[in-house]
C-alpha cells in the first residue's frame, strides 16, 4: 500500500505553531483526535508511549525529518499524521538541525510489515530534495496530501 | 593497522519488528565512529551504512539477511562491532527476557572490546579490569548506569575509545536505564 493509503488526510497540519518536540507531537495527536481517528481518552497514554520511545533515541533522523511513533492497541491498521513546520521544531535531532517535516506513526501492537512499509516510504520520500522543496512551497493541506500521493512511488 | 582492507559479514535480522528505526539508529551511530566506508546490502540493494535515512529505506524484515561490508584501515574492527550489534538484535529489548540476563551490559562491553587489538583496561571506583575478560570485568561491580573510564593502548585506541564511550553513554543499551536517564535530562 502507498503512504497516502495510511495518511489521515483530515488531520494534516499545514503549519505547526509548536517550536518544541513535545508540543508538536501533542498538536498532531490533537489533530488525530479532532478528526475522529483516535478518542480523546487515548491521547495521554499515546503521548507517553511516543515520548518513552523518544527517550531511547531521537526519531529526528536527518534532512529535517522526524518520525515519532508508538505501538497502540485497538487499531485496525497503521495511522500516519503529517505536520509541516516552516519555522522548525527543536527535536533533539541526530544532526542538531530543527525539524520541518513530522510524520507521526501509530502502529498496531505486534504488527511489523505495514509499519516497515510506512517507514520505508517516508524515508524514501523525504530523501527526495524535490519533495522537500515542494512541501516548503505548499499553500494548503490539500497541496500536501497531493504531494505525498504523487511523489511516493 | 593495514593501510587498506576490506571485510564483510552476513547477519540474519532476528528482530521481530525488523530493521526498524531504533536498530538502524544504533547501527549508523556506531558505524559513524569508524573511518572506513561502510555499505549495507539487502535483496540486491546497497546503501551507505552510516546513513539512518538510507538504512530505514531498506525496509529489512525479520528473517532477512543483511550484508555488512567495510573498506578501509579500520574495516575489520568496524565489521566486528556492527556484526556483534546485529547478531545481538541491535540491543533492542522489547521481546527479551531481561531478568534472565542481568549482566548483559558486561557481556556487551567485553564483546565490543574484543573487536579491537588494543589493550583495554576499565577503571572504575579505584579498581582496574581487563575489558575483554568477563571474569575480570565482573570484579568491578559495574552497573548499566556506571560511567567507568578506559585506558587504551594500541593501534586502534581511538576507535575503541569512541565505541566504548558510546556504549557507556547509552547505559550499555540497557533500555529501561536509557529511558530513566533521558527522563532525568528532560
Amino acid at each position: 500500500m502507498a503512504l497516502a493509503d495510511y495518511l489521515c488526510r483530515d488531520a494534516v497540519c499545514m503549519d505547526l505553531a509548536a517550536r518544541q518536540r513535545d508540543d508538536a507531537i501533542r498538536a498532531l495527536l490533537n489533530a488525530l483526535v479532532e478528526s475522529g481517528h483516535l478518542s480523546a481518552d487515548e491521547l495521554g497514554g499515546l503521548l507517553r508511549a511516543i515520548l518513552d520511545r523518544e527517550a531511547l533515541g531521537s526519531t529526528a533522523i536527518g534532512r529535517g525529518l522526524a518520525v515519532p511513533h508508538a505501538r497502540w492497541q485497538g487499531l485496525d491498521g497503521v495511522l500516519v499524521c503529517f505536520g509541516y513546520s516552516r519555522a522548525g521544531v527543536a527535536f533533539n535531532a541526530l544532526d542538531g538541525e530543527p525539524v520541518h517535516q513530522i510524520f507521526l506513526v501509530v502502529a498496531p501492537k505486534g504488527e511489523a510489515d505495514e509499519y516497515l512499509n510506512v517507514m520505508q516510504r517516508i524515508t524514501r520520500l523525504v530523501r527526495n530534495s524535490d519533495f522537500r522543496r515542494f512541501v516548503a512551497a505548499a499553500k494548503t493541506e490539500k497541496d500536501l496530501v497531493e504531494l505525498i500521493s504523487e511523489m511516493d512511488r | 593497522m593495514a593501510q587498506s582492507n576490506a571485510h564483510s559479514v552476513e547477519v540474519t535480522i532476528e528482530n521481530l519488528m525488523g530493521f526498524h528505526v531504533r536498530p538502524v539508529q544504533r547501527f549508523a551511530a556506531l558505524a559513524q565512529l569508524f573511518d572506513c566506508d561502510v555499505q549495507v546490502s539487502l535483496r540486491g540493494r546497497v546503501v551507505p551504512g552510516k546513513s539512518v535515512m538510507h538504512l530505514v529505506s531498506l525496509g529489512g524484515r525479520c528473517g532477512d539477511k543483511i550484508g555488512i561490508a567495510a573498506r578501509g584501515a579500520d574495516a575489520e574492527q568496524c565489521v566486528g562491532v556492527l556484526g556483534f550489534l546485529a547478531e545481538s538484535r541491535f540491543f533492542v529489548e522489547d521481546h527479551m527476557d531481561t531478568a534472565a540476563q542481568p549482566d548483559r551490559h558486561l557481556n556487551r562491553l567485553a564483546r565490543m572490546a574484543s573487536c579491537f587489538s588494543s589493550d583495554i583496561e576499565v577503571v572504575f571506583d579505584g579498581k582496574c579490569a581487563d575489558a575483554k575478560d568477563l571474569k575480570s570485568l565482573d570484579s568491578l561491580g559495574l552497573e548499566p548506569t556506571s560511567e567507568p573510564e578506559f585506558r587504551i593502548e594500541g593501534a586502534d585506541a581511538r576507535q575503541a575509545q569512541a565505541v566504548l564511550g558510546n556504549l557507556v553513554g547509552s547505559c550499555f543499551y540497557v533500555e529501561d536505564k536509557m529511558a530513566q536517564k533521558a527522563r532525568k535530562v528532560s
